[in-house]
């Protein structure tokens, strides 16, 4: 009987340490391998809307363009690239997320050759540029930002999957903990009943030992989880949705740019405003659902409304542009949108997706910051259970076996 | 094949010239007995019996317009005056007749030039004018709401048009023609098409010639003549059906593609304004008898050399 309840202990203890460890395993894939992985696919989609953008404010600044626009734009593909290769080296190569970052690092030299060509047939005086200009957008957004954003959709369930293993709690180690406890009182109440004993020294270890380990089971991994469902209520969701609505802006403000380079060619771009600005600050939006999901944190929620004030000085900005590039004056409508090149430019549409673009930055950078606090938190919450449980549960299986011989011997 | 290229380049100016000339016998029968005998219609007239100028399947007159008076009474004209400004329907993306110089975004072109000289005679400052880009597809509503006076914007006159808006008289002759490297063996719309693939702007009549045969070609429809040209650089595409005015200001901004074929229709381009403004199309074409007689050949010289060399104004008749 020693042997079996030892036994028992022994196989509680090799349970609970798998599982502790496979938990703790998922959170660490969590903190440091999928959430990462998905904040730079967001930031891969951001690099490239953020040059689409880009490229089309340097070509309305045509002759005039500034250093500083072609050093974002330059940046934003060199940043592409580099996560690009951080990606393809982080994902294993069975990953769904390869076959999006194989195309994408296939089609960046395609779009950048674009955009140059356009450049110098821009500089040239040839309007081809514009229509070689349109071609690399129209590429882009089609058919690259719609990768970036399934590598986006790809990373992003992969975390949830993470979170999910990470949060379960180890039924299994804790029903074997019950199992064996209720095993180690029978044990106790049998002798009790054959020796009139009260107390049995090994055995009552042994269940002290199962009880404690079971015990700190139960609320190191209640805890972790609870930190875990946290960072992600408070941390990563809310940035999820922050990353989207960045995402967005820059779409709203690639589609006025465009606009102004289509220069009166096609309607495209108006429509695609109406549709992205609606997606960012319509009904159910992504600043909508952001402000409901940073209800409780006042810092975050204080940057989502300078974000929501910001857009709604953009729209009014933008719908003079607008009226004025109908109107037919286009330097007026470039000069809203843009401003004049190496001066101020603080009226502009450009200086209000600014605004809005830096308090979602702002929000973004807290939500991460939560985000790596409550994870940490977690998985601090777990730490030293799997050595703790392990030798508890050996603690517990020589108890068991020496309480049991003890007896045994007596009747030798 | 140089040889037989420049026979055909050659074939296409004869033709143009043969054109001019035609126009001229036409315009010296037209001219006598048109204006004070009869009513002044409210619009454009279709005048019965006008020989081969017009295409083959027209069903109107395309090229004679009514005849031009500087009476500036009219309300169309007064509302022009009074603003003191000219708006203008124009196109800010076809090289050589309505483009933007990327360095000092200044609009400039054939067309441009054109409501230049409209401004100076209508209102005598050349620089009276508001331009605002207007998409293709947009043109003839920008005239029917009034928000524009003028569209010009290579805009062909066509029967179906005619019944939406009036026009002047032709400012200039064109047609649709193959644009294709020159490295190609594409002689045309014709059997060198085969299994190639050809560039055409959705709406436009090239897209309809080429659909109407194919020769064997696949089409590849884009939403302007420019972004063919996007398409054959990058090598998509084979061959391009536009307009030879657009084409040439694609082989202007490309010395290794060609006009091949010759035309393969006869259009001509006019400034469109409201339908029944007649008192404007009259004074519009004042200004064009002038343009054309004075000031054509030096814009054609500037803008529209990749054509070929000046084939002469084409000459105005007017009648109504």
């Amino acid at each position: 009987m020693g042997t079996v309840l030892a036994l028992l202990a022994v196989v509680f203890g090799v349970l609970t340490v798998t599982q502790v460890v496979q938990s703790a395993d998922a959170a660490t894939s969590v903190v440091e391998h999928s959430q990462p992985l998905s904040d730079d696919a967001a930031q891969i989609f951001h690099s490239l809307a953020d040059a689409d953008t880009t490229a089309a404010t340097g070509f309305l600044q045509a002759g005039d363009e500034t250093s500083a626009v072609q050093k974002q734009y330059n940046d934003d593909i060199a940043m592409a690239s580099t996560l690009l290769a951080k990606a393809a080296g982080s994902t294993a190569s069975d990953d769904p997320g390869q076959a999006q970052i194989r195309q994408l690092n296939s089609q960046l030299p395609v779009y950048t050759g674009l955009v140059e060509t356009a450049r110098a047939d821009d500089r040239q005086g040839l309007p081809l540029g514009g229509a070689y200009l349109r071609f690399a957008s129209s590429q882009l957004q089609n058919a690259m930002l719609k990768e970036a954003k399934q590598l986006y959709a790809t990373e992003t369930d992969r975390l949830h999957h993470d979170y999910a293993d990470a949060q379960a709690l180890p039924w299994a180690s804790i029903g074997l903990g019950l199992v064996l406890l209720a095993a180690l009182v029978w044990a106790q109440v049998r002798l009790f009943r054959g020796t009139n004993r009260v107390f049995n020294v090994g055995l009552l270890a042994a269940s002290a030992f199962t009880a404690v380990a079971l015990i700190w089971l139960g609320t190191a991994q209640s805890l972790a989880a609870s930190d875990l469902r946290d960072s992600n209520t408070r941390g990563a969701a809310p940035l999820q949705i922050l990353n989207e609505a960045q995402i967005t802006a820059l779409q709203c403000r690639g589609a006025e740019n465009l606009n102004l380079v289509a220069r009166g060619s096609t309607t495209d771009y108006q429509t695609l405003w109406a549709q992205v600005s609606k997606e960012l600050a319509g009904q159910g939006g992504y600043l909508d659902q952001a402000a409901r999901m940073t209800g409780g944190d006042a810092a975050a929620q204080q940057q989502v409304r300078a974000a929501v004030a910001a857009f709604s000085t953009w729209d009014q900005r933008h719908e003079v542009a607008g009226t004025a590039n109908n109107d037919g004056d286009y330097a007026t409508a470039v000069k809203d949108t843009i401003g004049v090149p190496g001066a101020g430019s603080t009226n502009t549409t450009d200086a209000a997706f600014t605004s809005l673009n830096s308090s979602l930055a702002a929000a973004i950078s807290h939500e991460q910051a939560n985000f790596a606090s409550l994870a940490a938190d977690g998985r601090n919450a777990t730490a030293l259970l799997a050595e703790g449980a392990g030798v508890l549960a050996a603690l517990a299986a020589a108890g068991a076996l020496l309480g049991i011989n003890r007896r045994a011997a007596e009747y030798r | 094949m140089g040889k037989l290229l420049m026979a055909m380049g050659t074939g296409r100016r004869t033709r143009v010239t043969v054109l001019a000339a035609a126009a001229v016998l036409l315009g010296s029968l037209a001219l006598p007995g048109s204006s004070a005998a009869e009513p002044r219609p409210q619009s454009v007239r279709i005048v019965g019996g006008t020989p081969a100028l017009a295409p083959a399947a027209a069903s109107c007159n395309t090229t004679t317009g009514l005849t031009p008076s500087t009476d500036d009474s009219g309300a169309n004209v007064q509302k022009i005056v009074k603003r003191g400004k000219l708006i203008a329907g124009i196109d800010t993306n076809s090289d050589l007749w309505g483009f933007r110089d990327p360095v000092t975004g200044n609009l400039q072109g054939f067309d441009i030039d054109l409501v230049h000289a409209l401004a100076k005679s209508i209102l005598g400052d050349a620089n009276a004018v508001e331009f605002l880009a207007v998409p293709t597809a947009n043109r003839i509503t920008a005239l029917q709401s009034g928000q524009v006076d003028v569209v010009v914007r290579t805009m062909t006159i066509t029967c179906d048009r005619l019944k939406q808006v009036s026009f002047s008289v032709p400012y200039f002759y064109a047609g649709q023609e193959v644009v294709a490297p020159k490295s190609s063996s594409i002689t045309g719309l014709n059997d060198t098409l085969k299994g190639r693939t050809v560039c055409a702007a959705s709406g436009s009549t090239g897209l309809d010639q080429l659909n109407a045969d194919k020769h064997g070609a696949k089409v590849m429809q884009v939403a302007n003549q420019l972004d063919c040209l996007v398409q054959m650089q990058l090598g998509n595409v084979d061959a391009t059906v536009t307009d030879n005015a657009l084409g040439a200001g694609q082989v202007a901004q490309d010395p290794t593609i060609h006009l091949v074929g010759g035309l393969l229709d006869q259009e001509v381009y006019g400034v469109a304004m409201k339908l029944g403004s007649t008192d404007l199309v009259r004074r519009v074409n004042a200004a064009m008898q002038d343009f054309l007689a004075n000031q054509w050949v030096t814009e054609y010289n500037k803008w529209l050399k990749p054509l070929g060399s000046s084939p002469g104004a084409p000459v105005p008749h007017f009648a109504g």
